[in-house]
């Protein structure tokens, strides 16, 4: 006893020891970090005096592997350029970062320069912050990007331009050949239209056993909105909510669209509400499941499996298959970068626009598995492959229809409350009818919550 | 020995084998995990086919500081914590005044009360005061919220201390903060051991609070990572793993090594489950 | 009382009031104001009255029975598990430092380590349960378990498995206050095993029952992590438990009005219980 008594006095001591040493070493960080968005602005402010360089960070999320690989050799080069300013990189995951990014801006402590999403302009926790980019950018610079991809970003609201979007994801469908081959179906002619997906997820699993195709349902993040968000842009020839916010899927096309996603239940991977887009890439990889629907992100983990040039792999990637309306329609999601402080708007620009220069910009979409922006990446070596063509068409020639709540001031609410309804429909819990009642019924209630 | 007590025995030790494979199952299959490669993680695994260390140096690697950024915070936490317990604690078992009752009752209120109830408006509250995404201002919320648990078990700790001490200090002309600092403080050493080993393991394994008041991930402690791990596009299974065998070392080992005092704490009431 | 007592009194405890009101009293204030306040599009800073219990009351009915069944669906079978193993360790035997070790561990872990221990278990490629039923020929497809049906039941045997060591702890520690005399004097009026448990364990072990279930109910009504962890309140709402709401109205939604509505139906909640264990806490006192 009086041994153990004697340990914990020690304990005790070394815990208060380290304190004092932890609270010695680390004082100035607590002092200057207890106060926040304005002296963290400040001190921006104050590190260009001390030194004569400005400070800046710069945030790209996403797999830390992947970014690390463009951006430091990019921020490197940027560094020697501007002697005058300095950048830090902060690492991020995606789902992390939509976690956190509204405690990250209300407690001012968001990074300088973040690629953010273009249906979140109007965030409410990120609005104020922005900075109006267009007397730090030059002209040229804005009109290099693709009217294309202008029409995906939110500009009507805005008196400028706030954001500068710098890579544009659409849908594609991928399927692996050796389960086609296994199911009697031609490998080299993947599905066009709805009613051909259909017919080769049925025979894929009635032939192989194996689920058809595969959906990410999990909960939390924004990818079963966006999988269904697909047939329904593809059947209404629109956006799923309009320009007040409001749903305009609930008619006869959007009833159309479901129905024909609930056709597709028998066919999908088991438990869906399990896997989110990580982990069903494995499966497509190994045979487990026959197609999938996934953006260019999907590309590197492939590439990972089979070497760079797909086309020779057993991964087939082709346009998403038509409506009946035979209209050609896809999802996008635009991401692009935005400075958020006057105080570094001009450091912050400039490194906007170094990022934004067509060679950092391959590495960054080579990097990452996005698909080019620019007809000119194709000269890249890493871009000489066919299935890169079938993203950057599908942005030059279809129409676009981007992602929920771009006007709203909470645009994660709506994917928040559609995701319960789409995985209750999913599941097979209600029917069409219901899901799409149900589903304009939630998007309704967070509309009028901001009336 | 007879039939009925030799069945006894047997069941006794099948219970207790069910039993300890619950109680290590997860942290069994977090080491099947953890020695895994990543290109062989879907592979079904009774006993571990592979020897990765590998994932322990990369997931070592990237929670290095986070667990440093725990250890910082919890004793703090537990140095603050203690500091305030040990006088509020004294009077409210030595003396008899009016509100003493009530003090009582809002610290077994407090203990209660779980931090995402308060969290949403302790938030605003920080933002307006500018004290979002501070380390001060954690250690500051993990000492308030650890308070009630020390005081409650010092309190029943003095209760159990003779009063003769104090009175010959007193005799001798100690003031209040010599009486404390000489007497008190010297004497209440088992009972301090026990709340402050239940401040650090609570605050090291706080996970709301910093969720809810650091955005700068270089401030992060160990819980937030391995969410951040846990909520990847693609997810590491193996480094997820790894880093969850690291970073329950600290606790499990403090918990290994003064489970007596544990069990002391948890059984005086003051603590929660 | 004298003047340089009451000064003593007020300065020790100063500071943890000061605290105490900057961590719990100022926020509590705040939830219960807030709940009446609107914080979206034109109700912004007005009083609303009920105006945010309204927009959450289609929610109120399924949250709060998924609360409860998660409660009670972990604390129940916590404490009989934690009863069993206290019984089975309250006589020696070789190994049972070992066993007494092992059942108090889960105790020590991280809420949200738990959360990522049980998902490797729960996998359904390398889960080890998966895994196990396959290899023994039980299943053919593996088992769902954070599919719909089994959500919750996954999330309340994490949570089990987090709480068992604190009843343990806690029945293990009386039982050894139970007088042996007591048990000698049975087994010579002929009591058999269930007998002796009936009429004087269980009568000896009533005031720390009452104890451990209301403490544990209270942490468990809104433990956060294991849910965030494991499932994220998903599939659809299986297990959309009160915590879980909170969160996602504040930083989903954004609305600091639902939010602390759905507070302050915790609060009421754990206002409640704890004046009842007050009652209880004193009447052992007497």
């Amino acid at each position: 006893m009086k041994k153990k008594i004697i340990c914990a006095i020690l304990l005790c001591t070394v815990v208060f020891s380290t304190t004092l040493w932890g609270c010695g070493s680390s004082k100035d960080t607590a002092a200057d970090t207890s106060d926040t968005s304005k002296k963290a602005s400040d001190e921006s402010k104050s590190s260009t005096d001390k030194s004569g360089k400005t400070k800046i960070t710069v945030l790209r999320p996403g797999d830390q592997e992947k970014v690390e690989a463009f951006m430091e050799p990019a921020i490197e080069q940027f560094e020697k350029d501007n002697p005058d300013i300095e950048v830090d990189i902060a690492y991020e995951s995606w789902a992390g970062w939509i976690q956190k990014y509204p405690t990250s801006f209300e407690a001012g402590t968001q990074p300088d320069v973040i690629f953010w999403w273009d249906n979140k302009l109007n965030d409410s926790s990120a609005k104020d912050h922005l900075v109006k980019l267009d007397d730090y950018l030059n002209e040229d610079f804005l009109s290099q990007i693709p009217d294309s991809v202008w029409n995906l970003v939110n500009t009507s609201s805005m008196d400028g331009t706030y954001y500068i979007p710098s890579s544009v994801d659409t849908f594609a469908l991928y399927y692996n050949k050796e389960v086609f081959e296994a199911a009697g179906l031609d490998p080299e002619a993947p599905p066009t239209t709805w009613d051909e997906l259909l017919e080769a997820a049925k025979t894929i699993k009635e032939k192989t056993g194996k689920p058809g195709i595969g959906i990410p349902a999990i909960t939390g993040s924004e990818v079963l909105e966006e999988y269904i968000g697909l047939f329904l842009n593809q059947s209404m020839d629109a956006a799923v909510l309009d320009d007040d916010s409001m749903p305009q899927f609930d008619n006869k096309e959007g009833l159309e669209a479901l129905k024909f996603v609930e056709q597709l239940i028998p066919y999908l991977q088991d438990s869906p509400t399990e896997y989110g887009r990580g982990e069903l890439r494995p499966l497509l990889r190994d045979g487990g499941v026959g197609m999938l629907i996934d953006g260019p992100w999907g590309v590197a983990a492939y590439q990972a499996a089979f070497g760079e040039n797909l086309d020779e792999s057993k991964i087939g990637i082709a346009t998403v298959p038509l409506a009946p309306n035979g209209k050609k329609i896809a999802w996008a999601g635009t991401n692009g970068w935005i400075a958020t402080r006057d105080e570094t708007a001009e450091a912050s620009a400039k490194l906007i626009e170094y990022l934004m220069d067509p060679e950092v910009i391959i590495d960054h979409h080579v990097a990452y598995g996005s698909a080019p922006l620019y007809e000119s990446e194709f000269d890249n070596e890493a871009f000489q492959y066919d299935y890169w063509r079938v993203f950057y068409d599908e942005a030059q020639d279809y129409t676009l229809y981007g992602m929920i709540g771009k006007d709203s001031a909470t645009p994660a609410a709506y994917y928040t409350a559609l995701e319960e309804v789409w995985q209750q429909f999913i599941l097979g819990q209600i029917g069409p009818e219901d899901a799409l009642k149900a589903a304009s019924e939630a998007a309704k209630g967070v509309t009028s919550r901001n009336q | 020995m007879n039939n009925k007590s030799i069945v006894g025995k047997i069941v006794r030790i099948i219970l207790c084998i069910i039993f300890c494979l619950f109680a290590v199952i997860p942290i069994y299959e977090a080491l099947i995990v953890s020695l895994t490669p990543y290109s062989n993680l879907l592979e079904a695994q009774l006993v571990p086919h592979y020897f990765e260390l590998s994932n322990f140096v990369s997931a070592f690697k990237l929670i290095f500081g986070n667990v440093l950024n725990s250890f910082f915070y919890a004793c703090c936490a537990t140095v603050l914590t203690t500091l305030i317990s040990v006088p509020a604690a004294y009077v409210l078992s030595r003396y008899r005044f009016k509100m003493r009752q009530a003090m009582l009752f809002i610290l077994l209120m407090s203990q209660m009360m779980a931090g995402i109830v308060i969290l949403p408006t302790l938030y605003r509250m920080f933002q307006s005061l500018g004290l979002l995404n501070s380390r001060f201002s954690l250690i500051i919320v993990l000492t308030g919220i650890n308070l009630a648990l020390v005081v409650t078990i010092l309190h029943g700790y003095f209760s159990t201390l003779p009063v003769e001490l104090e009175e010959a200090a007193a005799l001798d002309g100690c003031s209040y903060i010599q009486l404390l600092v000489r007497v008190i403080f010297p004497i209440s050493g088992p009972g301090i051991a026990v709340g402050a080993i239940f401040v650090f393991i609570n605050s090291y394994n706080e996970f709301v609070v910093p969720l809810f008041l650091l955005s700068d991930a270089s401030k992060y402690p160990l819980t937030l990572v391995v969410y951040s791990l846990l909520s990847d596009t693609t997810i590491r299974w193996h480094i997820m793993a790894a880093a969850s065998l690291i970073g329950i070392i600290p606790p499990v080992a403090i918990f290994t090594f003064f489970q007596k005092y544990i069990i002391q704490g948890v059984t005086s009431g003051a603590v929660k489950g | 009382m004298k003047k340089s007592q009451r000064k003593r009194v007020i300065c020790s405890l100063l500071p943890l009031i000061i605290l105490l009101l900057f961590v719990y009293g100022y926020p509590l204030f705040k939830v219960c104001t807030s709940a009446f306040m609107g914080f979206g599009g034109a109700t912004a800073g007005q009083f609303v009255g009920f105006g945010n219990f309204s927009i959450i009351k289609g929610e109120i009915p399924k949250t709060v029975v998924t609360t409860l069944i998660w409660t009670f669906g972990s604390v129940i079978p916590a404490m009989i598990l934690g009863l069993v193993v206290a019984m089975i360790c309250n006589r020696s035997f070789p190994g049972k430092k070992v066993v007494v070790a092992f059942n108090l561990l889960p105790y020590a872990i991280p809420l949200i380590i738990v959360a990522s221990c049980w998902r490797f278990v729960y996998n359904s490629d390398f889960g080890i349960i998966n895994v196990l039923l396959k290899n023994l020929g039980l299943i053919d497809e593996p088992i769902s378990f954070l599919g719909l049906d089994l959500a919750l039941v996954a999330v309340i045997v994490a949570r089990v498995w987090r709480a068992m060591p604190f009843a343990f702890m806690n029945y293990y520690s009386a039982l050894t206050t139970i007088p042996a005399e007591q048990y000698e004097a049975a087994c010579i009026d002929g009591a058999g095993p269930v007998q002796r448990f009936w009429y004087i364990t269980m009568p000896n072990l009533k005031a720390i029952t009452g104890s451990t279930l209301i403490v544990l109910t209270v942490w468990t009504f809104l433990v956060f992590d294991i849910i965030f962890g494991m499932t994220g309140g998903g599939p659809v709402d299986a297990t959309k438990t009160i915590s879980m709401r909170i969160y996602q109205e504040m930083f989903s939604m954004k609305n600091l009005g639902t939010a602390s509505a759905w507070s302050l139906i915790a609060i009421v909640v754990l206002v409640i219980i704890t004046i009842f264990y007050w009652r209880l806490m004193e009447k052992e006192d007497d």
